[in-house]
């Protein structure tokens, strides 16, 4: 077991120094090595988020560059105008030409960093589902994520850092296998995907989406930066409800690429549900349906405004 | 105006990972005491906390499987407030206050991780399992009694990290030289803005602030534990050189504060 482990972990080559972690068995010859190899930096614990640890391989994410591809399955709607507008974080404003505008996305992702991270699925494959609403920063015309779910706490991390206020739930969506039949889903006209969304044992969203036809630049699915709030509260008394950290912030997509996408008919309901505000973005009415691949690096994120304590 | 102790902020308040303050907490835990090997538990330690050099790596493993409620009977939502969870807590001294350093912690669930980040544990996704115990008596029911075994697990994605079994021996009053020290933990979180990935927006060292801690229906027996190595962990270097004492008891405390002892980002 403990040679299984090892050799899997020095094949995805993210552990440089996994000589050092040896498996309790050979404990004496495991401190040795630590000690040699902490020689240098004695005391100066790693790593991007917590846990920080010796090594800086105990934190729930890699530092940037992150990497992303995966495929996407949306819908377009619209909603109550005053409900998205509710929403809103001070420094955005409602879009006077698209208010209610809504698109909700089922994300299939992978993950990696910079040690192929992605030949360790249980960790760094996860699903999410999130709502954007059109808003406006100023004078640009922005998307903002009221609420996204996601199933793994890596992503809960990376989400935090970035703004997104991500929750668990159990995200699902229909795949598209190249080997045709009735379960295979095809990505042609008529095909069907289906996507749902729940937390704690209640539903919160499901949709349908039928494709109709190709779409040729896939990138006018995605024409606006998407606007976040980075959050963090204290807990010292007197001071709860001053936030360390209460930062406006855009998000910044390098090398966005779609491929594949298609459009056609959506299908979305948003079930009511404790806990959850998600249901008061139920769609009035439905714009389409889409299904793409996507893919994007993160390393940097633009502060907008900085409203911390 | 959103509203929310924590994000996601709302129109309502209602979508927050966790509500505000006041915090109660009760539950059930499975205990075991153990030393490390100081000269590598002494590098999980954030500057100045230093080793307790009268008892150097001294620590325990604790499983919790408790529930939780604020002001608004969160504890009838059991799917959302029950929490399981899973940390080490390691003997050391702060400015020479005796305190318990936590290098590692896990929970199953989404709103005990962002609790424990804003607390200063360094939360993590884990599965964590314990045998409870029922009061109808069967071979299945684990009674509190002597001779009787308790085990527990946690594994994370897909790897095991922690296993522990306690076998009772007898009942006791209180708990001897152990969790008599304040939790000390690090509020940290990053920024992402290009350049400043390693210039935190929060890094603080804090010691947790527990109001009316109860420990009772106190049971001590043997203990074992192994952490087994893992990808992605940092847990097995702190695995015991030797075990101690294992216990089984229930708890209950509440939060409403925390006492921050140093900036780290200054």
């Amino acid at each position: 077991m403990a040679l299984d482990a090892n050799k899997s972990v020095l094949d995805c080559g993210r552990n440089k120094q996994v000589n050092a972690l040896q498996s309790n068995q050979l404990w004496l010859e495991s401190v040795a090595c630590l000690l040699k190899e902490m020689h240098q930096d004695t005391r100066m614990l790693k790593g991007f988020t917590v846990p920080k640890s010796p090594f800086g391989q105990a934190a729930l994410t890699p530092p940037p560059p992150w990497h992303y591809a995966g495929d996407v399955v949306g819908v377009e709607f619209w909603t109550d105008p005053d409900a998205t507008a509710a929403t809103l974080p001070s420094g955005l404003s409602t879009d006077p030409n698209s208010n209610g505008h809504a698109v909700m996305m089922f994300l299939d992702w992978q993950f990696t960093a910079q040690d192929d991270e992605h030949l360790e699925p249980a960790r760094y494959q996860y699903r999410e589902a999130f709502i954007l609403v059109d808003a406006m920063y100023r004078d640009v015309p922005v998307m903002w994520c009221p609420y996204i779910y996601v199933d793994n706490d890596a992503a809960l991390a990376r989400g935090w850092t970035q703004g997104f206020p991500k929750k668990m739930g159990s995200i699902f969506q229909t795949r598209s296998f190249a080997a045709s039949g009735p379960a295979a889903a095809p990505v042609a006209s008529g095909g069907r995907f289906g996507a749902s969304l729940s937390a704690h044992g209640q539903r919160l969203a499901e949709a349908c989406v039928t494709l109709h036809k190709p779409v040729a630049n896939g990138l006018s699915l995605l024409s606006r930066p998407t606007v976040l709030m980075r959050y963090f509260p204290r807990l010292a008394a007197g001071h709860q409800d001053k936030p360390a950290v209460n930062e406006l912030a855009m998000s910044i997509t390098d090398n966005l690429t779609v491929a594949g996408a298609w459009i056609g008919k959506g299908e979305l309901n948003l079930p009511e549900a404790n806990g959850e505000e998600l249901h008061a973005l139920a769609p009035k009415r439905i714009e389409s349906g889409f299904r793409y691949s996507l893919s994007y690096s993160v390393s940097d994120l633009k502060v907008l405004e900085d409203h911390s304590c | 105006m959103l509203k929310g102790f924590t994000a996601p902020r709302s129109p309502l308040g209602a979508a927050a990972l966790v509500p505000s303050p006041p915090w109660h907490f009760a539950g059930d835990v499975l205990a075991v005491e153990f030393w490390n090997d100081p000269d590598v538990s002494v590098h999980t330690l954030p500057t100045g906390v230093e080793l307790d050099t009268k008892c150097p790596g001294h620590s325990v493993a604790l499983f919790t499987d408790y529930q939780f409620t604020a002001q608004n009977n969160e504890y009838l939502d059991p799917a959302r407030y029950q929490s399981r969870g899973f940390s080490v807590l390691l003997d050391a001294m702060w400015k020479g206050a005796r305190i318990a350093w936590c290098p590692y912690c896990y929970a199953d669930n989404d709103a005990a991780l962002m609790r424990g980040w804003i607390q200063g544990y360094p939360k993590k996704f884990g599965a964590v399992h314990q045998t409870r115990t029922f009061a109808a008596p069967s071979p299945a029911s684990a009674q509190l009694a002597h001779d009787s075994r308790f085990a527990a697990c946690m594994s994370a994605h897909g790897r095991l990290l922690v296993q522990a079994r306690v076998t009772l021996r007898e009942k006791v009053d209180r708990l001897v030289g152990l969790l008599d020290r304040r939790v000390v933990g690090r509020r940290y979180f990053p920024r992402l803005s290009a350049g400043m990935h390693d210039k935190p927006a929060v890094d603080e060292l804090v010691r947790c602030v527990s109001d009316r801690l109860l420990i009772t229906n106190i049971w001590s027996g043997e203990g074992e534990l192994s952490f087994p190595e893992a990808y992605g962990e940092e847990l097995d270097v702190l695995g015991p050189l030797k075990v101690g004492r294992g216990y089984r008891f229930s708890f209950s405390y509440s939060v409403t504060d925390i006492e921050i002892l140093a900036n780290l980002t200054a």
